[in-house]
């Protein structure tokens, strides 16, 4: 159990969290949403005391562990991956170094039966010990972890260094459910894993003995895995019953409840106001106007919160290109002996949006890279077609942002001199009105930074669109917004995302790498996924 | 989960709600006891302890009198003359680093391992192996020993061990469906007298919260925890 009483948390005078209530029972399995910005990392930091609030407390019994996987974590360098994921025990690898040490003393003879009787009673209490918090189940449970999150039995003990961001993230994930904490604080862990990944980890969860606390941009993960959702907007908490759909439908009915609350108590303050104007002379009836407006002041009126601003995302009509945008021609890419994928063939064309599938390492990213020309193939070519003008976004472009700059500066940077007059009301659209435009790149939450990637991009004249994981850190509504902007764009687009909603609602073409080989499947993804599941075992 | 039409057929002559005394219960689970092998009969209990608490484990060994009515397969770790006693006693596998080797390699077909004191050095690798199948030799268990000749003769002859999992469960066998009532009867008495022997000094509340038997492929049936204590008690 975890609880959080009266905490509130601010920055200046903008209060992230304010006088929160929160508990978190066994075994209950949270999901907590809410828009990009909106404080829902800090929450989670708050509650596993990477953060201290500013007033009130966060309750907890003494015993009681807590795990939290923050967003982007810090890369473990000079360890081998399995000693690092198993160094989260150091409570059993202390047991088992001592269970060891008795077991070289017991290999020498002892001719003393007294002493060899107590030394064999020391090595049952250990070993029984060992047993007890899970000694002998380390490596086995290790391995099944290891292996549900995508890391092949060969490249265990490889060291951490080599590992790209993403997997670093898979690490730590790794070390931390192998920890089984208590209560499991998980922000964005499905970001960086492939589907196969975010099912075995949704099975996983499903059957974790502990609370668990997730903050997920992925709808379909969060109706399997949470009982029930808390929403945070504007530094309160509200609580829903059930899982996202559920959260969805309850969220637009307690609005409607409150819209028509609010109707009737308008109705009926207009009546008590026509009594009073109409009986204020009268002194018959001075006591019932005086009582009535006693009333109107006692009344508690019933507000109903604007609807909070949806990002406005609308991709500019494109030029017009040649019908075939992208030729492939015997495409190969290799890293010294390491090929990635090798003769790929395929050609996109005009008004193809296409999806980039494979698992995480399998070269997406450097398909992309290449199909941009920022990166050279090994053989093969890439032929751009006529009137092409492509605009990137990179995976790990939060990590080109200048941290010193503000959103404007930033903005302005990459923008031609006639798109300069308008990049606040393109900021506007998305989400960073009024001073929030002054705001040094470096605060920003990790949906926050995919925004302003996203506004970035628009500065700039295309009709392709490379979009390598475009849906990372953004909160649902952003998503749903980006797919509708997508899927109404007329031009052409290729990317990358490992989101199942949005890959059903948006590709209509799906290029899959798998072991090096490049297949593209000419329909949508859910005949891809259909055919993935029949066809392909 | 689907049963079959024989299981369904006993749970419905039978009455879930209701406690049984001991020796009507043991001719119920033989009677039960339909299927077309010779099934074990198994005493389960649910014990009000802490498994979490270093202080409140449940684990021992317990010879049944009337024996298992099952061949146990020994494994002994051993070299030298210890080596030659467990040969001579009538373990099933005796040896040290090929052992080692051969379990490491994924093979397990034995019931019980015991090892010399000093094979413990070898046998400490295998953890990971044999801890989670509950056949890691023990000192608490008699299972580390200098006397592997006696050991392996208790084992055969119908030694058990129990250990609360857990949940604080107790799953213990207690012999076959072919045993008279009688047989069942004593071995099931010293099961329960040594699990409640081995009440933690700690356990706070009550200690055995229920009782069932069963046999491999029928349902269970609830005891009458008073009467049982009772009946051992007065040694029916």
């Amino acid at each position: 159990m975890l609880a959080l009483a009266g905490v509130t948390l601010a920055y200046g005078d903008r209060k992230i969290l304010d006088n929160v209530n929160w508990n978190i029972g066994d075994g209950d399995r949270v999901a907590l949403v809410g828009p990009n910005g909106e404080g829902k990392s800090t929450l989670l930091k708050v509650a596993c005391g990477v953060l201290l609030p500013s007033e009130g407390e966060i309750i907890k019994p003494k015993n009681q562990t807590v795990g939290y996987l923050p967003q982007n974590v810090m890369q473990t360098r000079g360890e081998r991956l399995w000693d690092h994921v198993l160094s989260g025990h150091e409570e059993i690898l202390a047991a088992g170094e001592e269970l060891h040490a008795l077991e070289d003393r017991l290999a020498f003879p002892v001719n003393d039966k007294d002493k060899m009787a107590r030394l064999l009673r020391r090595y049952g209490d250990l070993q029984e010990n060992f047993a007890r918090i899970g000694g002998y189940d380390l490596e086995t449970e290790a391995a099944r972890i290891l292996s549900g999150l995508g890391f092949s039995k060969g490249r265990w003990h490889d060291l951490t260094d080599i590992w790209s961001g993403g997997w670093q993230v898979r690490i730590e994930l790794a070390r931390l459910l192998l920890r089984r904490p208590d209560t499991l604080l998980l922000d964005e862990p499905t970001n960086y894993l492939d589907l196969e990944n975010i099912e075995w980890l949704e099975s996983f969860l499903l059957n974790y003995p502990g609370a668990v606390v997730l903050v997920c941009h992925d709808r379909v993960f969060l109706d399997r895995v949470a009982l029930r959702t808390t929403e945070i907007e504007r530094g309160q908490l509200i609580e829903y019953r059930g899982n996202y759909s559920f959260y969805e439908r309850e969220k637009d009915l307690r609005r409607e409840q409150l819209e028509a609350t609010a109707k009737h108590q308008e109705k009926r303050i207009e009546l008590v106001e026509r009594f009073i104007n109409r009986y204020r002379a009268d002194k018959k009836r001075a006591k019932q106007v005086q009582s009535r407006i006693k009333m109107l002041e006692k009344m508690e009126t019933v507000d109903v919160p604007v609807y909070r601003r949806r990002l406005q995302v609308r991709f500019p009509q494109p030029p017009r290109s040649g019908k075939d945008v992208l030729r492939v021609r015997n495409l190969s890419k290799a890293y010294g002996s390491n090929v990635v994928f090798s003769n790929a063939q395929f050609t996109i064309q005009r008004g193809d949006r296409v999806a980039l599938v494979g698992l995480n390492g399998a070269g997406k990213s450097t398909m992309m890279r290449i199909l941009n020309q920022r990166e050279e193939p090994t053989t093969g070519t890439v032929e751009i077609g006529y009137n092409v003008f492509p605009a990137y976004m990179a995976q790990d472009h939060a990590d080109n942002l200048v941290g010193r700059q503000t959103i404007l500066e930033e903005m302005e940077d990459g923008s031609s001199p006639e798109t300069r007059a308008n990049l606040r009301g393109l900021l506007g659209a998305f989400l960073f009105s009024g001073d929030e435009v002054l705001k040094p790149v470096r605060v920003l939450s990790g949906g926050e930074k995919t925004r302003l990637g996203l506004a970035k991009l628009l500065c700039s004249e295309f009709n392709l669109l490379l979009l390598d994981e475009p849906t990372n850190h953004l909160d649902l509504i952003s998503k749903e917004v980006l797919s509708e902007a997508m899927e109404a764009y007329t031009g052409t687009v290729v990317f990358v995302s490992h989101d199942r909603r949005f890959l059903r609602r948006v590709a209509t073409k799906v290029i899959e790498i798998k072991d090096g080989v490049v297949t593209e499947y000419p329909w949508p993804y859910e005949d891809y996924e259909w055919y993935v599941h029949h066809e392909g075992k | 989960m689907r049963r079959s039409k024989r299981y369904r057929n006993i749970a419905q002559n039978l009455d879930r709600s209701k406690v049984y005394p001991l020796v009507e219960s043991i001719d119920l689970v033989k009677r039960n006891a339909q299927a077309k092998f010779n099934e074990t009969v198994e005493l389960i209990a649910n014990l009000g302890i802490d498994p979490k608490k270093a202080d409140q484990q449940v684990r021992g060994t317990v010879s049944l009198p009337s024996g298992t009515g099952q061949t146990v397969r020994v494994l002994v770790f051993a070299e030298g003359d210890a080596a030659k006693q467990a040969q001579e006693a009538g373990a099933d596998f005796v040896g040290s680093e090929d052992l080692a080797k051969k379990i490491q390699e994924g093979w397990t077909d034995f019931d019980v391992a015991i090892a010399t004191p000093d094979m413990m050095r070898i046998v400490g690798r295998l953890g990971k192996i044999l801890g989670p199948r509950g056949l890691m030799p023990n000192p608490k268990t008699g299972t580390v020993t200098t006397d592997v000749a006696r050991t392996i003769q208790e084992f055969k002859a119908g030694k058990i061990e129990y250990r609360a999992d857990r949940t604080g469960g107790i799953h213990v066998r207690v012999g076959k469906a072919s045993f008279s009532s009688q047989q069942l009867l004593d071995n099931i008495r010293v099961v329960i007298d040594a699990l409640l022997r081995a009440r933690p000094t700690t356990a706070k509340g009550q200690y055995v919260k229920s009782l069932f038997l069963c046999s491999t492929m029928s349902p269970s049936v609830r005891l009458d925890i008073n009467e049982v204590r009772e009946a051992i008690r007065s040694g029916v």
